[in-house]
């Protein structure tokens, strides 16, 4: 037989290890500073760049893409190398695949707290930074497929699988939700409008956790718990069912974000049995995990890095347990636009992925540096961190969470919202947010004691240099007699990305295609127009400030939110919505109404609420922006933004781009004159004047004109 | 409420049944995958993590 030497490329490993530390951290880090900045809104020293709308986006971009991201990379390159007994494609694909996603990190680093975003939910990245990441990721596919194609093992591993349909699927999610038209090079417009919007970035949001937080890390736990555990998987049978029926499912799943709103109840229906059937495949891959350490449960009670794995996925469990009743109409209809959806995103990401990361980082710290862990009890100190600060973080946010929804709907014996003023409702979680926080610095004290440990690990040993390994070259795939197709597509690294990838398509097209092509799917109203230039320039200080991650604008069919808010929400009256600001969370109320009724305000009423919306709402927890009272807008992109809108399918009269200002002007100057009645002395050009003007439009669209 | 929200897109539903047989029939392919593969092939592939030389030149942690 004749063997081949070649070496694994560890430092590749080595630098994605750092990553994944380092941006952890900062994650946590990121995350514990919103905590705070919830019961104690002053702690982000009136700072635009520290608001929380525009950390937010950072702290889920971060522990997504970057403490995340940089693991699976970390445990891919690892892994892979060995499983296809073959060094990287490419050492120069790898480092671009390296510093190209850290420059990303930083990209958004700096822009998010900038205020350059898209306000699409984990895509909030602007136009040329999606295309660095398309670029990016395609570098590391093509680095994978030729490692996979050049391989000396004929057959793939399920990790393998995993790993594959993790690039493909990741690469249509990312290309398809961001199709958007620039603007300037910090700003662009969705190409999709309301509803179908809504549609295209929960289809990738959903999926984004699908598959960005799910499958690279079921594969990752295929290779590392049977390594830790020295047993082989459970059962590879089972292994092959949960692969095909979970990325054939889960793709369907994205509509169950959007349940009572107002996108079409076929695409809710939709989503709600499919999420319900994905309890199948996720619990077999649970299961599948666990029974691994059939016969090595004895050593979970000394091994810090097997304990990791348990919580792991024990967490994968139960967040893909509660994923599905969460999909549930009854059961939605409680725990959305609550605290209860965070505590469940903070289950997979604490639990799944911040646990199994924690426990492979601890497994390949000795082998990548040659030597012992430095302290296996300080990562036994680091597991219980972790473990109770996860459980002191999701506890109180459950609790949040049912509370909030329990107060909203309260109604008095004579019909009446109990708690009609919101803030009302906000005033009891404060303690709770206290508690949220508590568990989060012990998160974080974990991560850093992990910091310590592992570069005392580090400096005791060396970086081995990369290993010599000998196998036999992979000699033609040919089927063997009787072989059947699955270890025939097993072994062809193409045909299995081209079949994956129909099996993830399907989901998306079988949505997509009616939703853009029925006309019935969002009806018109006739009442609504267009923006006009000031309302637009607001409604992008809006998007700026990140207004979005805490106030939705969608009125859900419920008693007790059109008594709080009035009318439900339509689907016409978002048709001009590029991109569409539903939200998912209400820290504050929805404002889909806010320029409607009873809801409605004088100008005077939000100029003074943004200075210190304590001054008007005392006990409020919502930030300061003063900025908006100060900075002048110069206007420069009007006329560019109108002549995208036009594009995008706006009913702009062409050449109105020469008349936008003049309009702008003659608006902003009304508001201005608004403000004085009331003792407010300000000019037109000042960015509260637009923001203003974009709130007392929110739900116009319905009244008769 | 809802089908005056979207008249006319009832005839939609044919999806969802649409959508359950297409994942039957990829739930049912991989089943006879599973209960056609071999012992041995399963074997190996179960083991396939454990088996390899990084462990032999790498592997002395400490934990």
């Amino acid at each position: 037989m004749e063997m081949e030497k070649f070496q694994y490329d560890n430092k590749i490993v080595r630098m994605f290890f750092w990553a994944t530390v380092i941006w952890g951290i900062t994650a946590f880090t990121v995350g514990l500073t919103l905590a705070l900045q919830l019961p104690a809104p002053w702690w982000n020293f009136s700072t635009s760049w520290l608001t929380f709308g525009r950390l937010r986006p950072l702290h889920t971009n971060a522990a997504i893409f970057a403490f995340v991201g940089n693991g699976i990379f970390m445990g891919y390159y690892y892994a892979a190398q060995r499983l296809l007994k073959a060094r990287n494609f490419s050492d120069t694909l790898s480092q671009i695949h390296f510093w190209g996603w850290q420059t990303i990190i930083l990209a958004a680093v700096f822009t998010l707290p900038a205020g350059l975003t898209t306000a699409k939910e984990y895509a909030e990245l602007e136009w040329p930074i999606d295309i660095a990441i398309a670029l990016i990721w395609v570098a590391w596919g093509v680095n994978m497929m030729g490692t996979i194609i050049k391989r000396r093992e004929k057959h793939l591993y399920v990790a393998i699988w995993f790993f594959i349909s993790t690039f493909v699927t990741v690469a249509m999610l990312h290309i398809v939700n961001s199709f958007e038209i620039p603007v300037s090079f910090g700003k662009s417009y969705s190409l999709y409008a309301g509803v179908q919007d809504a549609l295209v970035q929960w289809w990738y949001g959903h999926n984004a956790v699908a598959f960005f937080l799910t499958t690279p890390y079921l594969g990752l736990m295929y290779y590392y718990m049977p390594k830790a555990a020295q047993r082989p998987v459970y059962s590879y049978r089972l292994s092959v069912i949960h692969f095909w029926s979970l990325i054939f499912l889960y793709i369907w799943a994205g509509p169950h974000h959007l349940l009572y709103s107002s996108t079409p109840d076929w695409a809710q229906t939709l989503g709600t049995v499919f999420s319900l059937m994905l309890i199948a495949p996720s619990w077999g891959g649970m299961l599948n995990g666990l029974l691994t350490l059939r016969g090595a449960w004895d050593r979970v009670r000394q091994d810090p890095i097997l304990k990791f794995m348990v919580v792991a996925v024990s967490s994968y469990g139960m967040s893909t347990f509660e994923g599905p009743m969460m999909s549930l109409k009854n059961y939605n209809a409680i725990s959305h636009f609550t605290d209860y959806t965070i505590a469940h995103v903070h289950v997979g990401t604490l639990g799944w992925n911040g646990l199994l990361t924690f426990g492979i980082l601890y497994w390949l710290a000795p082998r990548l540096w040659n030597t012992k862990l430095y302290s296996v009890k300080l990562a036994n100190v680091h597991f219980w961190l972790a473990t109770l600060g996860m459980i002191f973080w999701v506890i109180p946010m459950y609790w949040t969470g049912i509370t909030q929804a329990l107060i909203w709907k309260q109604f008095d014996p004579e019909g009446m919202l109990v708690y009609p003023n919101f803030l009302e409702t906000v005033l009891q979680l404060v303690p709770m947010y206290w508690t949220r926080a508590f568990g989060g610095t012990l998160y974080l004290t974990g991560s850093l004691v992990m910091l310590y440990n592992l570069i005392k690990t580090a400096r005791a040993g060396d970086p081995i240099p990369d290993p010599v390994i000998e196998a036999p070259a992979l000699k033609p795939i040919v089927s063997e007699p009787g072989e059947f197709k699955h270890r025939w597509i097993e072994a062809r690294p193409i045909p299995f990305l081209a079949l994956a990838f129909v099996a993830v398509a399907i989901g998306g097209l079988v949505e997509f295609i009616p939703m853009f092509v029925v006309k019935s799917n969002i009806p018109t109203i006739s009442t609504v127009v267009p923006y006009t230039p000031l309302e637009l320039e607001g409604r992008d200080i809006y998007i700026r400030e990140g207004c979005v991650n805490c106030h939705s604008q969608m009125i859900r069919p419920f008693r007790s939110e059109t008594e709080r808010y009035g009318e439900y929400s339509k689907a016409g009256e978002y048709v001009y919505d590029h991109p569409f600001l539903w939200g998912s969370k209400r820290t504050g109320p929805d404002l889909h109404r806010e320029g409607v009724g009873k809801l409605r305000k004088p100008d005077a009423w939000h100029y003074n609420h943004m200075d210190n919306p304590r001054s008007m709402s005392p006990g409020s927890i919502m930030p300061v922006y003063p900025w908006l009272l100060e900075d002048s807008n110069d206007y420069k992109y009007l006329p560019k933004k109108i002549s995208v809108m036009r594009t995008l399918g706006v009913p702009y009269e062409e050449g109105y781009e020469d008349q936008a200002l003049a309009d702008l002007k003659v608006q902003a100057e009304g508001i201005v004159a608004n403000l004085k009645d009331s003792g407010i002395e300000t000019t037109w050009d000042k960015e509260i004047i637009s923001l203003i003007a974009y709130l007392q439009k929110l739900g116009t669209g319905i009244l008769p004109k | 409420m809802l089908s005056r929200i979207y008249p006319g897109a009832e005839g939609l539903a044919f999806l969802q049944g649409l959508s359950l047989i297409l994942f039957l029939l990829v739930f049912l392919g991989a089943l006879v995958m599973i209960f056609t593969m071999r012992k041995g092939y399963i074997d190996k592939m179960s083991n396939m993590p454990l088996d390899l030389e990084d462990d032999q030149s790498t592997n002395n942690g400490g934990h």
